[in-house]
């Protein structure tokens, strides 16, 4: 149907088009250009906004965790209480087990202790594997496995450095990627149109379009270029923070230290508090 | 500052120089002994003339101060740090435990990548800091270097002093010297206290600007507390530096500067008023010689 219209077109307007003035000049176009800007600038708005939604909805979800948590909590304990209710001692299968595990909190606490294990386990699991993740990208300084990983990867990588700013970032390079490729089908496009001899076309015009192919490919091209510079640019931020957030750690890991250090040696006020100062004995 | 109290060459030179200190001493304590006698037979005026038992008593006590010189100026120093050391609440390490969970919680945190000025805000806030840090840290430094040296060189001067206590016009050199030493030790005690307190003030603020600091406030409160932090530092600064002026209030009579000019003029007047009765009976005896005159 594309195809049609574009021959439809490729036909019948070439008189109107060679009578009409530069295109590239027109109120049109430059009334488009202005509309594409505005669009950019509605485009940084939205991730602007993006970004503080992200941040509101961290916090929404965070209290949402901890009131559902507590209201798993609040039935264990619940079930646990009625548990403990039924606890009849005069039975003596409940009596026998009393006996054995009378001096343990699970006995008395069982699903809440269960509960209160897992979450631990998850907690530590996820501290884990975070430090894991930080050590295999620290290990390429150039940052190569950054670029192995999958979408999802990178930002919960980028999650856990807690940068907003740098996901809206990533959008945008990912934003001129799609630009690249569009130009690219668009260039595909044209060039089989060109190349085409089932339709009936002078030689001029398949040339025109191919030079317009062309065009479009170094455009993308361009794309591509900014696209990568951009894309280096956020890896070396990314690293300058990883490297940054390590030498803190070290700083303050050293100033405690340095604060340990100071309390185990016993402060020694003056000349006479010495172990050389020599004490005699009068009797 | 151990490293001072560590140091062997220090304690080995100061008992060398004190054992000498002390033969010079037993030689004037002779010569002391004599120039009392003289001074207590020769002085003009009836009340200033001396009842032998005193005499014989002060001899003998300075002789004992002198013997046993070495144990009980040490006991009493180690009595005085005693009493500091109860008085010991905390280190100024938690100044460094607050700084160190700061520097922990603050990695991750992107603030200063966006905006130059919070960058700039950042960057003063911790110059700030260690500026508080480092005056602190030489301001304890600064008092236990002349705490150190003030007490090693009253101990060397001790039995001198107690000595040229029998000379005329010297009385007072072993009172205040005593005053001294007892108020040098005192100095600890002091210092423990005013550290103690002032330890506690920065630690309340240092756990606030921690607070603001989890909270990424840190911008906009921050400035005040660092301000608040920058005052006490100083004012602890100038208390501790300043200590020896308190204690001359709390202990009357003892003054550093006060010892040499004092040394200086009582020798000039003991000599005056040790040579001019000889001097004067001399006179006499030549006036005779001149006029022919017998001396009864």
């Amino acid at each position: 149907m594309k195809r049609v219209l574009i021959i439809l077109l490729m036909v019948f307007a070439p008189h109107v088009i060679a009578q009409l003035p530069d295109p590239g000049n027109a109120v049109i176009i430059a009334k488009l250009k202005a509309i594409i800007a505005q669009n950019q600038i509605r485009n940084m708005q939205l991730r602007k906004q993006l970004v503080e939604a992200l941040r509101t909805t961290k916090t929404a979800i965070n209290t949402f965790k901890e009131l559902k948590q507590f209201h798993e909590y609040q039935k264990r304990v619940l079930r646990d209480i009625k548990s403990l209710d039924k606890l009849n001692l005069l039975n003596t299968n409940y009596l026998e087990s009393f006996i054995l595990n009378g001096d343990r909190l699970d006995f008395y606490l069982n699903s809440t202790s269960r509960k209160f294990m897992d979450d631990l386990y998850k907690t530590s699991r996820l501290s884990r594997s975070g430090n894991d993740l930080l050590e295999a990208f620290l290990k390429d300084e150039s940052g190569s496995e950054f670029n192995k990983m999958d979408d999802q990867e990178m930002l919960a990588f980028i999650r856990q450095l807690d940068t907003e700013s740098s996901i809206a970032r990533m959008y945008n390079v990912k934003d001129m990627d799609k630009m690249f490729a569009i130009f690219l089908e668009q260039a595909k496009e044209l060039r089989d149109l060109a190349n085409d001899s089932s339709v009936d076309m002078t030689p001029a015009e398949r040339a025109k379009l191919l030079v317009i192919a062309n065009e479009m490919i170094l455009k993308g091209h361009e794309y591509q270029v900014k696209a990568q510079q951009e894309m280096q640019e956020f890896n070396q931020d990314i690293l300058g923070r990883v490297y940054q957030r390590r030498q803190n750690e070290n700083l303050g890991s050293a100033i405690l230290e340095y604060s340990k250090f100071e309390t185990s040696v016993q402060k020694k006020l003056g000349f006479f508090d010495s172990d050389l100062i020599r004490r005699e004995n009068i009797k | 500052m151990n490293v001072l109290q560590e140091n062997e060459f220090i304690y080995n030179f100061v008992y060398v120089t004190l054992d000498k200190f002390i033969l010079i001493a037993r030689v004037l304590m002779a010569l002391g002994v004599l120039v009392y006698l003289l001074y207590s037979i020769f002085h003009n005026t009836r009340e200033d003339r001396a009842d032998y038992r005193k005499v014989l008593f002060k001899i003998a006590f300075t002789f004992i101060a002198l013997v046993t010189y070495k144990w009980w100026t040490v006991e009493i120093a180690t009595l005085i740090i005693g009493i500091a050391k109860n008085l010991d609440a905390g280190n100024l390490s938690n100044i460094y435990k607050v700084i160190g969970n700061a520097f922990k919680s603050r990695s991750g945190i992107e603030t200063s990548l966006i905006k130059p000025d919070v960058m700039m805000m950042e960057l003063i806030y911790w110059l700030l800091l260690m500026a508080c840090l480092f005056f602190v840290k030489a301001a304890t430094l600064i008092f236990e270097l002349i705490q150190f040296f003030i007490q090693a060189i009253l101990w060397l001067l001790g039995p001198i002093a107690i000595v040229i206590s029998l000379f005329p016009n010297f009385k007072d050199a072993w009172v205040r010297w005593f005053n001294n030493f007892v108020a040098v030790a005192f100095w600890s005690v002091i210092y423990i206290i005013l550290v103690a307190f002032f330890n506690n003030l920065m630690a309340q603020e240092f756990e606030q600007l921690l607070a603001a600091n989890a909270s990424l406030n840190l911008t906009f409160d921050s400035p005040i507390i660092v301000i608040e932090l920058l005052v006490y530092t100083v004012v602890f600064f100038v208390s501790i530096v300043f200590i020896p002026w308190y204690t001359s209030i709390i202990i009357p009579g003892q003054n550093l500067g006060g010892m040499a000019s004092m040394i200086g003029a009582g020798s000039l007047m003991m000599v005056s008023k040790v040579i001019a009765p000889i001097a004067r009976k001399l006179q006499k005896t030549s006036m005779s010689q001149k006029t022919n005159i017998p001396i009864k």
